[in-house]
Formats: C-alpha cells, sequence, structure tokens
C-alpha cells in the first residue's frame, strides 16, 4: 500500500483519540484553571491552600511503596523457583496467577471482604472456634486491607516480568563467571542481580503506579476515611461536586502518572534490547533433589495461600448461608424484589455489562486493527511519533477518564450524558491500548518475503492478504477481543462516572450491593462477583490457549 | 605424569552422553575435540570444567584429583559458544573481571587487563559496550576474558561456530598463535574437521559418548581407523575388500595394491581412494593392478583449485576425485583414464556394507 493512502487508516483511531481523550483531558485542564467566584485558578489554588490534599498525595505515594515493596519482598523469591526449576504444573500455576491480576477491582475487594473483613470467613470460623464475641482481625478501614489486595493483583506482574527475564537469562554468562573464579554469591552480586535489575526496575514502576492509580479496592476497603488521589477525585465530583478540585487533582494525577509510564517505557525498551545478542539459553534440566523439592513446595503452598485463598473464599461466601450452604443468593439475582431500594434487577446489569463488552470490543477491535494496521507499515518516524501517542489511555487513570467525559461530553457540541453508548466508548478507550499491543507484534511478524513469495506464485493482493496475514492476525485480533472484553467487564473507575443510574454494570451492582447493609445484599454481591470471576477466569483460559507462550505484557 | 588425566569418565542425561572416556593430555599441548552435534564433545568439557559432575571417573590435573572441586577453584578459563560475554559491563570490565576474582589490587588488574588488550588487538575497543561488538571482535573479547586470568588450563567450547567463514579462517590462526605465545595448554571443541585440522596438535574424535580415534591431524586424516572417522571427515571414496595376496585387496574394482597393507590375508577390509589420489592419463590402457582405472564421467565441476569430477567405472562403482586443474577432464559422458596413487590409498579394518552404486 502507498505511504499517502496508508494515512487514511489512522484517521479514525485518531479522531476516537481526539473526541474522547484529549478533548475531555482539555476539559479538566481548562476547568481546573478556570476562574471562579472571581478568583482565578480556583480549582489549584483551592489544592494547595489546605494541608488536606498533600496529606492525600502524600498518602497515595506511600502506600503505593510500601505495596511495591510487599509485592517485590513476596514475589521476587518466586520469581527465582520459577527461572531455576521445570516442575509439573509450572506453567499452570504461571497461568492461574494471572486471575488476581486481571480479575475486576470490584471483585478483588469483594474476596478480600470476604475472607479478612468484620463477617469474612476467617473471622465467623475463628470466633465459633474460640467462643470469641469480636472479631479477631479487624483490618476494615485500615490501610493493610487494601495493602494485601494490592499484593494479591501485582503479584504476578512481578513474577512475569522479572521471572521471564530471569528465566532467559543466558545460563552461559553464569557458568563463564564460575569459571573465572566467582562463588555462587559473587555471581549472583554481580552478574545475576545487575543483569535483572531493569526488570525487576520496570516491574517496581509497573506495581507503583498501578497501586497509585488504585480506586477500587481503596473505595471499598479502605472505607470513608481512607483516600488516594483517585478515590478523593471521585469523591469531590460525585459525592461534593466540587469539580475544580476534582480536575486540579485529576491533573496532579496525569502528571505523575505519565511521568512513571515514560520512564517505565524507557526500562521496557532496555530490558528487551540488552540480551537480544545473546542466544536463547539451553537449559539441562537440574535432577531435584530433597532441598529442592522443599524449596518448590514452599513456594506453591505460599502462592496458593495468598492468591488462593481470597478467591475461594470469595466462593464459598457466596454459597454460605443463613440457613446453610445454598444458592439463594444466585437465585435472589434473578428475582426483581418490589422492596429493594435498588431499582434495576441484578439480571439487568448482567446483560447491561454483555451489551457495553461487545459494544467496546468491536469498537477497540475496529479502530485497534485499523492502528495496527497503520503502525506496522508506516515509516520509522510517524510510528515512533503515533505509537505513544495511542499508548496514553494506558497511563492515564479510569477515574481520571471517567471524570473527563463526564465534564466535557454532557454539554454541547458534544452531549452524550444521556446516551447509553458512553460506557462502551470508554471501556474502547481502555481496551484500545491492549488490542494494539496483542495485534501490532503479530502484524510486525510477518516477514514481508512471505508476502512476496505468495506475490510471486501468482497470488492477488486480495489474496495475498487472506493467505498470509489473516491466518496470522486472526489469532491475535482474537487475543485483543478476548482482552478488550475482559476489560470492559470489570471496568469499575470510568463506569462510576459515565453509567446512568438506571443502566449500571455488573461491578456497579456489585459495588452497590456491598455498600448497602444486610447480609442479602451482601451474599448477592458476592454471588455476582462469583459469575464476574467465572466470567473473566474463563476469557483469560481462553487467552491463555491463543497467546504463544512468552513473558511479557 | 601427564598433566591433564582423565580416567574412565561418564556422565548420563536421559541417555548417555558420555562413556568410559580415558585420555592424557600433555602440557603446552592444544587438543581438539571433534565429532559431529551430540557426540558428547561439549559435556566431556563441562565435565572436565566442573560445570557438571560425572557419574562415575576421575579427573587428575597434575597428578591431583580434581574431580569433586568447584568451579571457581580450578582456574581453568572457558571461551564458550555465543561468547556469553557479560551484557551489562564494557569490554574492560568484562576482561578485568577474572582478574578480580583473583583480589588483585586494582592497579595489577588495570595493567594486566590492559596487556591483555593489547595481545588482542583490543586496547582501542576497551570502552565499547560488549552489545556494539561485530561477531569478530566479540570473540576477540571472549578470548582476552578468559586468557586474562592466566587459567592453568583453557577451554574452548565451538568459538567460532556462529561466526562467518572467511572470519573463522582468520580468528583460527590467531588463536592458535595467541595460544602458542602463551604456551597455553587448551581443550578445543568443534564439530568442523578444518577447523580442528588447523588449530589443534592432537584431536580425538568421538562418536556417541566414546573416543573412537586419538591422533595428529596428519595420522588422522592419512590413516583413518575406523569408516565413521573416514566418513565423518568427508571421505567418500570406501571400497569394501578382503586381503587376498601380498598387498593385495580384491574390491569391485578388481585387485588393487596400496603402498602399506600389512594385515592378515582373508580379512575383510575397506580401502579408502582419497580424492586427491587421481592423476589424468592419456594413451595408457586400464590395469587395476598398476592402479590404472577407467570408467564414465558422470559429473564435473570445477571449483577453482582443482576439479572436482564423478566417474563410474565399468562395474558400475561411483569414485569422486578432485584433479589437478593442469589440464581439463573430459566433459560429462566422456570416457575418462585415471592412475591412483598407491601411496593415498588407506586400509580401514572396518568392513563397508553398504556399496553405493550409481
Amino acid at each position: 500500500m502507498k505511504q499517502r493512502s496508508r494515512y487514511f487508516l489512522i484517521i479514525p483511531p485518531l479522531i476516537f483519540m481526539g473526541l474522547f481523550y484529549f478533548y475531555p483531558l482539555a476539559s479538566i485542564f481548562s476547568l481546573s484553571f478556570a476562574p471562579q467566584d472571581n478568583t482565578p485558578f480556583k480549582g489549584v489554588e483551592k489544592l494547595f491552600s489546605s494541608t488536606y490534599y498533600v496529606r492525600v498525595l502524600w498518602f497515595t505515594t506511600w502506600q503505593a511503596a510500601l505495596s511495591t515493596l510487599l509485592t517485590l519482598v513476596l514475589a521476587l523469591p518466586v520469581a527465582f523457583v520459577f527461572a531455576r526449576y521445570t516442575f509439573r504444573g509450572k506453567d499452570l500455576l504461571l497461568s492461574l496467577t494471572t486471575i488476581p491480576f486481571v480479575l475486576p477491582t470490584v471483585v478483588t475487594a469483594a474476596a478480600f471482604s470476604a475472607l479478612l473483613g468484620r463477617g469474612g470467613l476467617v473471622n465467623t470460623v475463628l470466633m465459633q472456634l474460640f467462643g470469641l464475641e469480636q472479631p479477631v482481625f479487624r483490618l476494615e478501614h485500615t490501610v493493610w486491607f487494601f495493602l494485601m489486595a494490592h499484593v494479591f493483583y501485582n503479584f504476578t506482574v512481578v513474577l512475569r516480568l522479572v521471572g521471564g527475564f530471569w528465566a532467559r537469562l543466558p545460563g552461559q554468562v553464569h557458568d563463564a563467571a564460575r569459571m573465572l573464579g566467582a562463588t555462587g554469591r559473587v555471581v549472583f552480586l554481580r552478574v545475576t542481580l545487575p543483569l535483572l535489575a531493569p526488570a525487576i526496575m520496570a516491574a517496581s514502576l509497573l506495581v507503583f503506579v498501578f497501586c497509585f492509580t488504585s480506586f477500587g479496592v481503596v473505595l471499598i476497603l479502605g472505607g470513608p476515611r481512607l483516600a488516594t488521589v483517585e478515590v478523593e477525585i471521585f469523591r469531590q465530583a460525585v459525592h461534593l461536586f466540587n469539580l475544580p478540585v476534582a480536575a486540579a487533582l485529576s491533573l496532579v494525577q496525569i502528571l505523575f502518572t505519565f511521568g512513571l509510564m515514560v520512564a517505565y517505557t524507557r526500562l521496557e525498551r532496555r530490558t528487551s534490547v540488552a540480551l537480544l545478542p545473546e542466544a536463547t539459553p539451553k537449559r539441562t534440566a537440574l535432577t531435584l533433589g530433597p532441598k529442592d523439592r522443599l524449596v518448590i513446595n514452599t513456594c506453591v503452598c505460599g502462592m496458593a495461600v495468598l492468591l488462593g485463598a481470597p478467591l475461594l473464599a470469595l466462593f464459598i461466601r457466596s454459597i454460605l448461608t443463613e440457613t446453610g450452604v445454598g444458592l439463594t443468593y444466585y437465585l435472589a439475582l434473578f428475582e426483581n424484589r418490589a422492596q429493594s431500594i435498588l431499582y434495576v434487577a441484578p439480571a439487568v446489569a448482567i446483560l447491561n455489562s454483555i451489551g457495553f463488552a461487545l459494544a467496546a470490543t468491536l469498537i477497540a477491535l475496529i479502530l485497534g486493527g485499523l492502528s495496527s494496521a497503520f503502525l506496522a507499515g508506516a515509516k520509522a518516524r510517524p510510528a515512533v511519533l503515533l505509537d505513544p501517542i495511542l499508548m496514553l489511555p494506558l497511563s492515564t487513570s479510569a477515574v481520571t477518564l471517567g471524570f473527563g467525559f463526564v465534564v466535557a461530553l454532557d454539554e454541547p457540541p458534544l452531549n452524550l450524558r444521556s446516551s447509553w453508548v458512553l460506557p462502551a466508548i470508554a471501556h474502547a478507550l481502555v481496551a484500545l491500548p491492549f488490542v494494539i499491543r496483542s495485534v501490532l507484534p503479530a502484524w510486525r511478524s510477518i516477514p514481508q518475503s512471505l508476502r512476496e513469495a505468495a506475490v510471486m506464485l501468482g497470488a492477488s493482493p486480495w489474496r495475498v492478504w487472506f493467505a498470509v496475514d489473516w491466518p496470522i492476525l486472526r489469532r491475535a485480533l482474537m487475543v485483543g477481543a478476548v482482552f478488550a472484553f475482559a476489560i470492559s467487564m470489570g471496568e469499575f473507575g470510568a463506569t462510576v462516572f459515565v453509567a446512568r443510574p438506571q443502566t449500571p454494570t455488573l461491578p456497579l451492582a456489585i459495588y452497590r450491593y456491598l455498600s448497602h447493609p444486610g447480609s442479602l445484599n451482601y451474599g448477592q454481591a458476592m454471588a455476582m462477583s462469583c459469575l464476574l470471576m467465572l466470567t473473566t477466569g474463563i476469557g483469560f483460559g481462553l487467552l491463555e490457549k491463543l497467546r504463544p507462550a512468552s513473558g511479557n505484557f | 605424569m601427564a598433566f591433564l588425566e582423565i580416567d574412565n569418565l561418564g556422565k548420563s542425561f536421559d541417555r548417555p552422553a558420555v562413556r568410559d572416556i580415558s585420555l592424557k593430555l600433555e602440557q603446552g599441548r592444544i587438543l581438539c575435540l571433534l565429532g559431529p552435534s551430540g557426540c558428547g564433545k561439549t559435556t566431556l568439557l563441562r565435565l572436565i570444567a566442573g560445570l557438571e559432575q560425572p557419574d562415575q571417573g576421575k579427573i587428575f590435573f597434575e597428578g591431583r584429583d580434581v574431580t569433586r572441586k568447584p568451579v571457581h577453584l580450578r582456574k581453568f578459563g572457558m571461551m564458550f559458544q555465543e561468547f556469553a560475554l557479560f551484557p551489562h559491563k564494557n569490554v574492560f570490565d568484562n576482561v578485568a573481571f577474572g582478574l578480580q576474582m583473583l583480589n588483585l589490587d586494582d592497579a595489577r588488574v588495570e595493567k594486566q587487563t590492559l596487556a591483555m588488550l593489547d595481545l588482542t588487538g583490543l586496547t582501542e575497543l576497551k570502552q565499547r559496550n560488549v552489545a556494539e561488538l561485530s561477531g569478530g571482535e566479540r570473540q576477540r573479547v571472549a578470548l582476552a576474558r578468559s586468557l586474562a586470568p592466566r587459567p592453568r588450563l583453557l577451554m574452548l567450547d565451538e568459538p567460532l561456530g556462529s561466526l562467518d567463514r572467511a572470519l573463522r579462517e582468520r580468528l583460527l590462526l590467531e588463536i592458535r598463535s595467541i595460544l602458542k605465545e602463551l604456551q597455553m595448554t587448551a581443550i578445543f571443541v568443534t564439530h568442523d574437521q578444518s577447523e580442528a585440522f588447523s588449530v589443534a596438535d592432537d584431536i580425538v574424535v568421538m562418536n556417541q559418548g566414546q573416543v573412537v580415534q586419538k591422533d595428529t591431524p596428519e595420522s588422522l586424516y592419512m590413516r583413518p581407523e575406523s569408516l565413521f572417522v573416514a566418513r565423518f571427515l568427508g571421505f567418500k571414496n570406501l571400497l569394501p575388500g578382503s586381503i587376498v595376496e601380498a598387498g593385495g585387496i580384491k574390491t569391485a574394482l578388481g585387485t588393487l595394491y596400496p603402498a602399506h597393507a600389512d594385515v592378515a590375508e582373508g580379512k575383510k577390509v575397506t580401502l579408502l581412494l582419497r580424492p586427491e589420489s587421481a592423476r589424468l592419463v592419456r594413451g595408457r590402457e586400464p590395469d587395476v593392478a598398476l592402479g590404472i582405472i577407467a570408467g564414465r564421467v558422470v559429473g564435473r565441476l570445477f571449483i577453482g583449485q582443482s576439479y572436482r569430477v564423478r566417474v563410474v567405472t565399468e562395474n558400475d562403482t561411483e569414485l569422486t576425485f578432485d584433479l589437478p586443474n593442469l589440464q581439463p577432464p573430459p566433459p560429462v559422458g566422456g570416457e575418462i583414464v585415471l592412475q591412483i596413487n598407491p601411496e593415498m590409498m588407506s586400509l580401514i579394518p572396518d568392513f563397508c556394507t553398504s556399496r553405493r552404486l550409481s
């Protein structure tokens, strides 16, 4: 295809980005600097006139740092075990660790509440065993509660990034160091660790960004007194309707995460380039001694407790009713109880979610496919320029995006506030980078010589596309579709702003149930969380099958 | 007492990789382990290095048993396949690493590193990142790094495998001259016979985890002791035969008389006619007893220094010879008469069963 006609491909994605990313963001900017009540820069001024917001920012930072540290401490030893040993079920285990990461934050919150909350499984069992009056663990409304949740879903980030990188370190380099007289400790300190450093830094940065922008788990598990920047934006905008302050906070958030993502991209490039000249290492299978077995077993058991227990608790709480084990909560989801204060039946929320997810997937696939087609064939310069722009939604927090939609798209010229498509558009925006990242490498991996060979054998351009490109792209598009669908199903931060009250999604309904008292509400939240967990689990199970094995995101 | 002595060494992974190998290596010599991929040569090297532990057997170095000695205390050096340079260190730091492990003071580390960089012609590249080096430069850094701490024994594991042919030939000579200059004892692993011939003092040919022949390069080429070695060296004219009378060997071509044939009568053997053994002759009647044979040219290839000619003899045996380019051989389909030098016929005690017919 000629370079010029190629640019038609990128026009729709750019229009989409302009309308639904840059325009809302610009609105936030102008709102935070807009004069109000005769004072210029009302929002920004308010932000720095009170120590409260500074404290929020400080709290956000240190909780993210602490979460990152905890995740590293727990995941690095496991990464070592995964890199060093080959054992039965390793691949399966690695796939399973992905579940917490892709689980909607609302479900994670529900799972931790089910395990360690006031009425959670652990407390209930301990109280009954020892006849206690009070629950043993009172973690609700403490920072530890969501710190644990952060470790839970970021564990796999460190494990995959560092473990994958570790396993790909050429084993010969270690042998070389030993031959030159280095002891095991020296090899680790002077060869392994420096080589791993970029991967560890990259993983830490990523985890830090995720924890810094964490919203759902903090909102639900942190209680009313603890707030990160994200939660504060939500409260200021939705509860207090203080839009200038919310806008100013969003601005801070954007600048912060954007800076971190730039640093991450730099590091990521280093981790993938540094080792290229070396061949893939040949691993000789280690014969496992009793000590090795102990290490592996400890690691597997630890992971099972850390990652498995909350999910198991969630499931148990969803079938454990006041009258014993039963499906009451599940059945209640499909009954529209007249006395319910919630005016939408849960079953409707499920249908809403699926509808939004299908629409979002379609939008993200079309735009992502077009973008990839452009980027794969573009000359270096436009690709280098446009690729990061299309990745921007990844580094912008969902709450900021949702808030931007509310600010920008509820008045002419573009009034979509009451339109049902708004959540779908928001989800598509969040999913777009994932679709591009899934499709683009596949598209780039098709060697030009393959197409040339097909042409030389007499295939028309259309036949070439169908015979060469399509079979390779099909898989990648499927991967992108699953990503988009799962992201949309679980999206919470943006949805909480843009969904109309009468069309809530599944995560929104779970949030509502969780924030209302009563064991039936609680049980229904658990049951819905289980359904959502199942959907995501199946989706990503499919993904693991589709995707060629790799240690990357 | 040999410098390095290997006694009855064995190692299995899923299947036996090294089986009952015993070897001796004298100080200052370059030994080459030659064999097809999967023959166990790399495993043997790693066993000697201490990177693998043998299931059985012992390794003696200067008379002392080092079988269980940890790798980093053996003071051996190794140059790896793909070089295994430290990607996070520059050229200087790569070469200095082994010296730093000796706990020398910084000044001495620097002095010796610079000396080694000088010897290998890397002085100008010392600040370079290893990712920015070409294949040949990397190879030199790897050599310099393994030599810098003055190892008592240097091992080279297919150190030129990933380089192109022209570069390989140049570097081989360089490696050999540097090793000889330092009077280094070395073990060199390769699957390429020409590499082995140009670098080694002694060659050990391995197959299926066992040593099949140990010889100098010249003897190995002149007198392969088994069909495996002959075929591995690329010889094609292998004629099954049996000893009939004093020095005569009855083959499909007739009875030939090689220069050295001291095998008992009646024994089944294989006669090897080396490719350079034939000369084009004109105007003489074929006489197998005198080494003069006739045939028809079925293939003719000009390869520069000689013509490679495939000939099918009257009794349907296909032979391949490299003829000097002095005079062009007849075209394909033409009749040809060749004289074979009895000095360039070798007897292999193995009996060749698979006869290649045209």
